[in-house]
């Protein structure tokens, strides 16, 4: 495991892209919600407001269309007796009628006839102060003759003063009327003044929003009633009314005095007069801007919440990703120990049990490979102390010492020689590795010891394949199996003689050493336990030489025995071509 | 790990105190303390007062305000005015004592030295009659009686006489039971006793020209109909209560006013009737 510097972090965090994610879904559909809720919003809150506003201004209307035609009635019903009959002969009772038609109603000042040349006929407005030529000048009076009854004439307000006792400000109502007089059909002229206050105050009693309010204009755009007329009249105040000029009836809009205006026009039957409703567009909007605010206060509020809201989520979902990613550093810096929680959604729980038993498997492997380092460690030690097995040397030079006293000085040579090389291959300067030949030489002192040692015991011959003796092999492989010939095939019972055949063969990938023994066997029961059999007089054992040779080649090589009581023994030996000390 | 829980704490913290102020604000505005405004007069009885109270009160609707009316005893007792409008004969000493107690005020019908006023306007009105004068008569015929005896005759006086000097009109000093050219044809009149004079003197037959002069009072009317005067420079007492209260609004608001004037009629016999005019012909009928 490198052990070092945590990794270092590249990319995105997946914190910060949650964060992003979510914030960016949020505001996705926070615009759209006011890109498609609010202007259709406004748009009904409006309409909404323009139409009650519109409903009223018609409401007026309507109330003012009533109001004009019982007027209008009154003189229906006062002009009716005079159209019947001769006039002159019920002229007092007409006067009557007038006089209790007048007093019935507060709004009208004065009824009264004239005659086509002016003159008073009769009216409840007492004596006439203006002459009748002067009368006869009179806008209403010329236009009531000239309409001749088909139309009613509706005059600007005007203070009445045709009548010496009476001064009022009255709109005059006139109306042509032909009556029979001696037999002859002629025109006179009817009229109704009615007070202008009466229509004043249901004008300037109606508003619209706050600052609204409705006016009247006769047939020529003049003013005829406004809640400000008395300041437009002193030059005090202005009425825009250019706007409505140019429409007849409808909605319009203009702007004065810094606001925006909406106007409401329609026309009031029989008068020619048209009702303006002046609605301010801000006042008629302010559900609008009230809507506009809480909006505002609702998304700003839910800005906010998304922000918390992502947060949250951000760092309920990658906490235990982050607590992986500690997890795993700790590993990276050496620590195998770590053990993670296994908590979080179904696929971290995954992953950390996933970790948690490839980190188990780590730590396994690499008890594993501590193990056998360490076995093989022992087994080399245990090769290295079979070098100097004090059993062997004292036997050896015992026997050398024998010869010796014996007077056979070429034999212990023989023998001193052997021993020697005997262990200079056996320590080979510390090296693990050795060629086949130097294996085989040194099993060759070897026998030569023990044939000394055990005369007509045994016999050994040696065959090799020249190709095998550049090989490399682990060393002490075939010295200890030939021991165990010695030590175990002999069958003294007999006392025949032991023949030991010693090969090394190649394969295209492996070499083969067997040694073949004619010897006495091994028992079936015994066999399979052979390889675990301790270690004999030169101290190392089969398992001995098969471990070393699987710790160092693997598994697949090593010895196998194969065996028929009293019959022989051939243990075969096979590692792998071309391995070397570096390896 | 405790950060993301601090931020997000925080984020609903504002949301909700963002709600909570928000709803106030996106509400419906708390109603204001209606202010107070007062007017002082010496008599409340008349037209004019009555039109200056119409015309005051308009000007108060308008700005969202209360109007009192008090008279002179009245007034001592009034308490927490934002601004004042005298209409008083001597309305310096009541101008004073309401300028120590910090309240502005607006004087109506004459000038008071360090104080706002609103006045009809006299210059105009001197001109105007001596205009229409030279329109219903020869100059030769012309006199023009000049009267110092208010504020309002002065200065209609002087622009009268502006008009006058330039057209070679007969100028005179008024003096009571004066004699005039005997080809005398139309008289000029600035001051309202000169005025009644005339019109007397129209009555006694002792004069038989046209007289224009200046508001005669409650029988303006009647003095025009008979035919005793033949145009008279009316004030609009409605015009200058609508100012005056607007002009006492700007002071109690630190803006910074100077007299205002309002616009004076010239009625006679031909417009006297006509809507617009009525307010000021016929002031106790609309």
């Amino acid at each position: 495991m490198n052990q070092g510097t945590p990794m270092r972090k590249r990319g995105y965090s997946l914190h910060n892209v949650i964060l992003i994610a979510f914030l960016a879904c949020m505001g996705i559909l926070l615009l759209f919600v006011l890109f498609t809720l609010v202007p259709r919003v406004n748009q009904l809150l409006e309409q909404n407001a323009v139409e009650r506003t519109r409903e009223t201004v018609l409401q007026s209307t309507s109330t003012l269309d009533v109001y004009v035609n019982s007027m209008i009635s009154v003189m229906n019903f006062v002009s009716q007796p005079l159209t019947r009959g001769d006039a002159a002969s019920e002229d007092t009772l007409r006067l009557e009628r007038l006089n209790l038609m007048q007093q019935s109603r507060t709004d009208i000042v004065t009824l009264a006839f004239f005659n086509g040349d002016g003159s008073l006929r009769y009216g409840t407005g007492g004596k006439l102060r203006t002459e009748p030529e002067e009368i006869r000048k009179r806008q209403w009076f010329q236009n009531a003759l000239s309409w001749q009854g088909t139309s009613i004439s509706f005059s600007r307000p005007h203070v009445q003063e045709l009548f010496s006792d009476q001064r009022s400000y009255v709109i005059t109502l006139a109306r042509g009327l032909e009556y029979e007089e001696n037999g002859e059909r002629t025109l006179g002229v009817l009229l109704m003044d009615v007070n202008y206050s009466t229509l004043s105050d249901m004008m300037n009693g109606i508003s619209l929003g706050s600052s609204g309010y409705v006016y009247l204009l006769d047939e020529q755009d003049r003013l005829l009633v406004h809640p400000r007329l008395d300041l437009i009249n002193q030059g005090l105040a202005e009425e825009s009314i250019a706007a409505v000029h140019e429409k007849i009836v409808g909605v319009t809009r203009d702007r004065q005095n810094g606001r925006d205006r909406i106007l409401m026009i329609s026309t009031v039957g029989q008068t020619r007069w048209r009702l303006v409703g002046v609605a301010y567009a801000d006042e008629l909007l302010a559900l609008q801007d009230a809507f506009i605010r809480i909006l505002t206060v609702v998304f700003s509020c839910a800005g906010l919440l998304s922000l918390a809201a992502a947060t949250l989520m951000a760092f309920w979902v990658t906490r235990p990703i982050t607590h992986l990613e500690h997890k795993m550093q700790k590993v990276q810096t050496g620590d195998l120990n770590v053990t993670i929680t296994e908590k979080g959604f179904r696929e971290i729980r995954s992953v950390s049990a996933a970790f948690n038993h490839m980190l188990a498997q780590i730590r396994s492997l690499m008890d594993k490979v501590v193990e056998e380092q360490e076995t093989k460690r022992l087994h080399e030690l245990n090769a290295l102390q079979a070098q100097i097995n004090p059993h062997f040397l004292y036997n050896t030079l015992d026997s050398i010492v024998w010869m010796e006293e014996r007077g056979r000085s070429r034999e212990a040579i023989t023998m001193v020689l052997a021993l020697a090389k005997l262990f200079r291959i056996s320590i080979s300067k510390g090296r693990r590795f050795i060629t086949v030949e130097e294996e085989l030489e040194h099993v060759r002192n070897y026998l030569i010891i023990q044939k000394m040692r055990f005369k007509e015991k045994f016999t050994y011959e040696i065959t090799r394949q020249p190709e095998a003796l550049c090989e490399h092999t682990v060393k002490l492989i075939i010295q200890p199996l030939v021991e165990n010939c010695i030590n175990h095939a002999i069958d003294e019972a007999s006392g025949e003689e032991l023949h030991i055949v010693i090969d090394v063969s190649v394969t295209e990938a492996e070499l083969i050493f067997t040694v073949t023994d004619d010897g006495i066997g091994i028992s079936e029961e015994r066999l399979p336990s052979i390889l675990t059999t301790s270690v004999g007089e030169s101290g190392i054992g089969l398992k001995n030489v098969n471990e070393r040779i699987q710790l160092t080649y693997g598994p697949q090589y090593g010895l196998s025995i194969q065996s028929v009581e009293d019959e022989g023994t051939t243990i075969t030996v096979r590692i792998p071509r071309g391995w070397e000390e570096s390896k | 790990m405790k950060k993301p829980i601090m931020i997000s704490a925080f984020c609903i913290a504002l949301a909700a105190a963002l709600l909570f102020w928000g709803f106030r604000w996106s509400g419906s505005i708390p109603p204001q303390e209606e202010k107070t405004y007062g007017l002082t007069i010496q008599s409340d009885t008349g037209s004019y007062v009555m039109q200056l109270r119409k015309g005051m009160q308009q000007a108060a609707d308008e700005l969202g305000v209360r109007l009192e009316v008090y008279t002179q005893s009245e007034a001592r007792q009034a308490d927490g005015l934002a601004g004042a409008v005298l209409w008083l004969e001597q309305p310096s000493a009541e101008a004073e004592r309401l300028k120590s107690l910090g309240i502005p005020v607006s004087i109506v019908g004459q000038t008071l030295p360090g104080f706002a006023c609103v006045l009809g306007d006299a210059e105009s009105a001197g001109k105007q009659l001596a205009l229409y004068a030279l329109s219903q008569a020869d100059k030769a015929h012309i006199v023009l009686l000049t009267d110092d005896v208010d504020e309002g005759a002065a200065a209609r006086s002087r622009a009268a006489l502006a008009v006058a000097k330039a057209e070679n009109v007969a100028i005179l000093g008024y003096l009571p039971d004066m004699g005039l050219p005997e080809n005398c044809d139309l008289v000029v009149t600035v001051s309202q006793r000169a005025t009644l004079d005339m019109i007397q003197r129209k009555r006694n037959q002792t004069f038989k020209g046209m007289v224009l002069g200046v508001d005669t009072g409650e029988s303006r009317s009647y003095d025009l109909e008979e035919g005793v005067i033949d145009a008279m420079a009316l004030d609009s007492p409605y015009a200058i209560g609508y100012l005056a209260l607007y002009q006492a609004y700007g002071l109690a608001n630190g803006d910074s006013v100077s007299n205002d004037y309002a616009k004076v009629l010239l009625a006679t016999r031909e417009n006297m009737y006509l809507s617009e005019n009525v307010k000021q012909v016929f002031p106790l009928l609309h």
